[in-house]
């Protein structure tokens, strides 16, 4: 009797970078630094998680894909698989503010990430559009596999600019939240300043509006409005909403600079358009909102409801309770992807699932 | 005997099964025309009509500029939301356009129909070229032909899964890939005049290379197989012999004079609704009668 199939669709946390089957038109794709580096020939969860539940591992997994892409493989899947040839469907979601397509040549890519046209997808695609549009995969997917055994999981983290794919300026600047809020470590502001700077002179903007906040507040260094409005300025420059916001506040009270109400304006429009109101905070607001959201199978959602705020986690959390630092189940500083040892641990926490709800 | 009262009858109206009709302008009950604001408006749209005929609660859901992706969206929401449904009517928006749901009260459209000035006529489909900036480029790219049309299959898939135990129909409103059609029939001059007044005359055609990239897609065959049933008019393009909400009026007034709002204005006008209705009401009797 043959095998069953376990099917794996995700974005570059489920890939499998030993069977190649993530090369387009026969280039490597480089959109995730350091995965094809030699020595870099482990196998991923997908193959892990088979090997344990004795299945043919069929992997979907491509790198930078978003939710689009992996709800059409889904459609694919059921479509074309055999109902009861299928042991297991496994989706690993990705960031929610991604957008893929299929080229004329039916290639999937995704929307490029810089320039006009990536603002005006976050403008667009904004807290409440990327949040409402997932649940709705979440939904429709749970619908397909309504007779097929399958789990879900959310791979990296749902907003794009804490997206793991920013590299090394990325984990710093993720140091540095950590110990600014004491999540895992000994909250110290000095060190979370230490981190935010090295993330910001990067050039990350998240970092260089932290970094910001810190001098204006006074936190790990000398309160300094004007330091605190170089950096912001700089963050709100790249289009960050959060620093556009502040610089607004900046110039309506005249901190660090003339009071000028107008540019007080402008920072704050521009800060609106790309739906800052409902950024951050208001990311589990609008996702404990919807109607969808009762709707989703949490037995069948590892890590539900996702998000931190409201107790939920993603692999990116999981990987970071265990390994703070990152040194440990990463591939390196540089590239936050998981190493062999953190595929081991994705597997088992998917098998755990699998058990609890299957066996 | 029981006495009537209003009371009854309001009983009797809600106790009615539920129309409930999806759709982009050519579904909506308020639309406005912008190129022709003078008209009466006031008439029952086609959603109307086909509730009167079938006795049941007319719930029109239909909104200007609304792509599939919203389309898709509402269908969601009333499976979740809505009881005592009679049947669920989508009509179909153009394939190229994108939707994004841009707070919980506004979605918000691109309509590349209408956003993009300039197409290069040498490359149908290498359509990054000639464009006039990196967001349209982008955009374009994002809503290829290919992808648009798979994305668009995909959505009726989708859709049949959500419906799949309610009495429901589909029909294509607008002409599925309409950018094409407009392209074929004018000279880039008179195109780019032609939108601007927003003049559409004559039946056009789509050319070969997008029938086949619809007609080859990978979901053609689940959707003929399992869809058409219920999909009024598939395959949707003249071509492959099937027909769109605005092939059915040009095959009755190819001068666009009797149904149309106006020249400037193709959407349906009253009489171009009775007909619309009629047709899903035909549809309606061939499925579920």
């Amino acid at each position: 009797m043959s095998r069953k199939k376990l099917i794996a669709i995700g974005c570059s946390f489920t890939r499998d970078i030993l069977s190649f089957s993530h090369v387009s038109r026969g280039v490597f794709e480089n959109s995730s630094r350091g995965v094809f580096k030699p020595g870099y020939d482990f196998p991923v969860w997908p193959t892990l998680l088979a090997d344990k539940l004795d299945m043919d591992c069929l992997n979907l997994g491509r790198g930078g894909m978003g939710n689009d892409y992996i709800s059409a493989k889904l459609v694919d899947t059921v479509l074309s698989e055999k109902k009861e040839d299928i042991g297991l469907v496994v989706l690993m979601w990705s960031g929610w503010q991604r957008i893929d397509y299929q080229d004329i040549d039916g290639v999937w890519e995704k929307m490029v990430r810089r320039g006009d046209a990536w603002n005006n997808n976050l403008k667009y695609n904004n807290a409440h559009n990327a949040t409402t549009k997932s649940l709705r995969y979440f939904l429709m997917s749970q619908m397909l596999l309504k007779d097929i055994p399958y789990l879900m999981i959310q791979g990296v983290d749902v907003q794009y600019k804490l997206a793991a794919e920013q590299g090394i300026a990325y984990a710093q600047y993720n140091l540095g939240l950590m110990y600014e809020n004491g999540d895992g470590v000994s909250q110290d502001y000095k060190t979370a300043v230490k981190w935010y700077r090295l993330s910001a002179e990067q050039g990350n903007a998240s970092a260089q509006t932290s970094l910001g906040v810190m001098y204006a507040n006074g936190k790990g260094v000398l309160q300094d409005y004007k330091t605190a409005l170089k950096w912001w300025r700089l963050s709100a420059e790249q289009g960050d909403a959060r620093a556009q916001m502040k610089l607004g506040w900046m110039y309506a009270d005249g901190q660090g600079v003339l009071q000028d109400y107008k540019t007080a304006v402008k920072w704050w429009r521009l800060s609106a358009e790309q739906g800052y109101v409902t950024a951050e905070l208001k990311w589990p607001q609008i996702f404990l909102n919807s109607k969808i959201f009762d709707e989703i199978d949490e037995k069948k959602f590892i890590g539900w409801p996702i998000m931190r705020e409201i107790g939920g986690y993603n692999v990116i959390d999981m990987l970071d309770k265990l390994d703070p630092e990152r040194t440990q189940l990463r591939i390196s500083k540089e590239d936050h992807h998981p190493n062999a040892e953190g595929h081991k641990i994705i597997a088992q926490e998917i098998y755990n699932a699998y058990e609890k709800v299957y066996i | 005997m029981m006495q009537w009262s209003f009371q009854n009858y309001i009983m009797l109206k809600s106790s009615r099964k539920k129309l409930i009709a999806i759709g982009c302008s050519f579904t909506e009950h308020n639309l406005r025309s912008d190129s022709s604001p003078d008209i009466d408006h006031d008439f029952p749209r086609w959603p109307q009509h086909l509730a009167d005929k079938l006795d049941m609660e007319c719930v029109n859901l239909g909104q200007c500029g609304s792509g599939n992706k919203q389309i898709l969206s509402k269908i969601i929401n009333t499976v979740l939301t809505e009881k005592n449904i009679g049947i669920v009517v989508v009509m179909w928006s153009q394939f190229q356009r994108l939707d994004f749901e841009y707070s919980s009260t506004e979605w918000m459209q691109i309509n590349l129909d209408l956003d993009i000035d300039h197409l290069d006529d040498t490359h149908e489909f290498k359509l990054t070229k000639s464009l006039r900036d990196y967001k349209q480029k982008n955009f374009k790219e994002l809503h290829n032909p290919h992808s648009a049309i798979q994305d668009a299959l995909r959505t009726f898939i989708l859709a049949e899964n959500l419906l799949k135990d309610i009495p429901h129909l589909y029909i294509q409103g607008p002409d599925a890939v309409s950018f094409y059609r407009t392209k074929k029939l004018l000279t880039d001059d008179n195109y780019r005049e032609s939108k601007k007044k927003r003049v559409y005359t004559g039946t056009f055609f789509y050319p070969t290379s997008i029938i086949k990239l619809f007609f080859l897609s990978s979901y053609f065959d689940y959707v003929e197989k399992n869809l058409s049933e219920k999909f009024i008019g598939w395959p949707i393009m003249q071509e492959l012999g099937g027909y769109s909400v605005t092939n059915i009026l040009d095959k009755l007034d190819p001068e666009r004079t009797q149904l149309r709002i106006s020249k400037e204005d193709k959407h349906p006008n009253a009489e171009g609704h009775k007909i619309i209705a009629q047709e899903i009401y035909n549809a309606y009797e061939k499925v579920y009668i």
